[in-house]
């Protein structure tokens, strides 16, 4: 999953809606994508996607109460930096529920170690994704919505 | 007097923190994934070292034209092997005891059972540091790492 919108939704959804929805958003999402992604079923992994998102959407709510008033230039960079940053631990966290599954065979420091640097290349290409976007589209879009449900003008 | 906001001071401090943290650690990990591909691939490059082995292959055609050869070629393999590695123009009879080379890049055998010009081989003796003949044929002597082997044109002749 290194192209998704999941994490920039639940980050937005806590900036507009507060740290409770965005977390709420967030478990849903991956709850519903553990059982239906392409990849079959998450498995031991599924809690720790959902913790990760959960993170994210509670992060947004905290950013929102930090950024008061409309968003300006310097929140596309503090949003660009949140993005690479939570995508990280997003992955760290979901890679140490890969360890936990790969504990099966092998102790589980290996296990985590193991985990950590085989997903190092997907995650770089999941933090550049998310950085990019979480820079490009959280500013605009958290303005577009507070505008559409007239809570800024 | 300059009045200075701390908090954006704070602000900017926490998120340069952040994106040199997530730097820092990427780039670790991304270090760490490379490296152990690299011990992986360097394994198997050991691996498939052991695999293969470097021989000499020495032509004279008894003309004053030589050519020694260097080649790569995999372990167990003979000295008639070594001969078709630098080589393909290569004709050859097979008795009961191996194989017999008749012509090497259109160089023939000639002549009859008693004299003539004929084909044969020799391997290098590290030991008494002499060309040396094991009267057996090619097929039947397997090289071994840094071999050297001579292939020569040569004349015969036998009388009963």
């Amino acid at each position: 999953m290194n192209f998704e919108f999941t994490s920039l939704i639940a980050f937005v959804t806590g900036m507009v809606f507060g740290s409770f929805y965005g977390a709420s958003l967030g478990a849903l999402i991956m709850f519903v994508n553990g059982f239906l992604s392409p990849y079959g079923f998450a498995g031991v992994v599924l809690p720790f996607q959902i913790a990760g998102m959960v993170l994210i959407g509670v992060v947004g709510g905290l950013y929102a109460r930090m950024a008061t008033g409309k968003l300006s230039s310097g929140n596309f960079v503090e949003t660009l930096v949140l993005g690479a940053f939570l995508t990280f631990i997003y992955d760290v966290v979901t890679n140490v529920g890969t360890a936990v599954y790969l504990a099966s065979s092998m102790p589980f420091s290996e296990a985590l170690i193991a985990a950590l640097i085989m997903g190092a290349i997907p995650s770089v290409m999941h933090i550049v994704w998310n950085t990019f976007l979480f820079g490009a589209v959280t500013v605009p879009l958290v303005n577009a919505m507070q505008r559409m449900l007239g809570w800024r003008w | 007097m300059e009045v200075v906001d701390t908090s954006i001071q704070r602000r900017t401090i926490l998120f340069v923190t952040l994106g040199l943290a997530v730097w820092s650690m990427v780039a670790t990990l991304t270090a760490a994934y490379y490296y152990t591909q690299y011990i992986e691939t360097r394994r198997t490059f050991e691996e498939l070292k052991s695999l293969v082995i470097d021989v000499n292959v020495f032509i004279d055609y008894g003309n004053g034209t030589q050519s020694w050869q260097n080649e790569t070629i995999i372990a167990g393999s003979t000295a008639f092997d070594a001969l078709l590695a630098v080589t393909k123009n290569v004709e050859y009879k097979t008795y009961p005891f191996g194989v017999f080379v008749t012509s090497i890049n259109g160089v023939k055998n000639e002549g009859t059972a008693t004299s003539g010009h004929a084909w044969l081989w020799y391997y290098w003796n590290a030991t008494t540091s002499k060309w040396a003949d094991l009267l057996k044929a090619a097929d039947a002597y397997v090289l071994k790492a840094d071999d050297s082997t001579a292939w020569r044109y040569e004349s015969y002749s036998y009388s009963f």
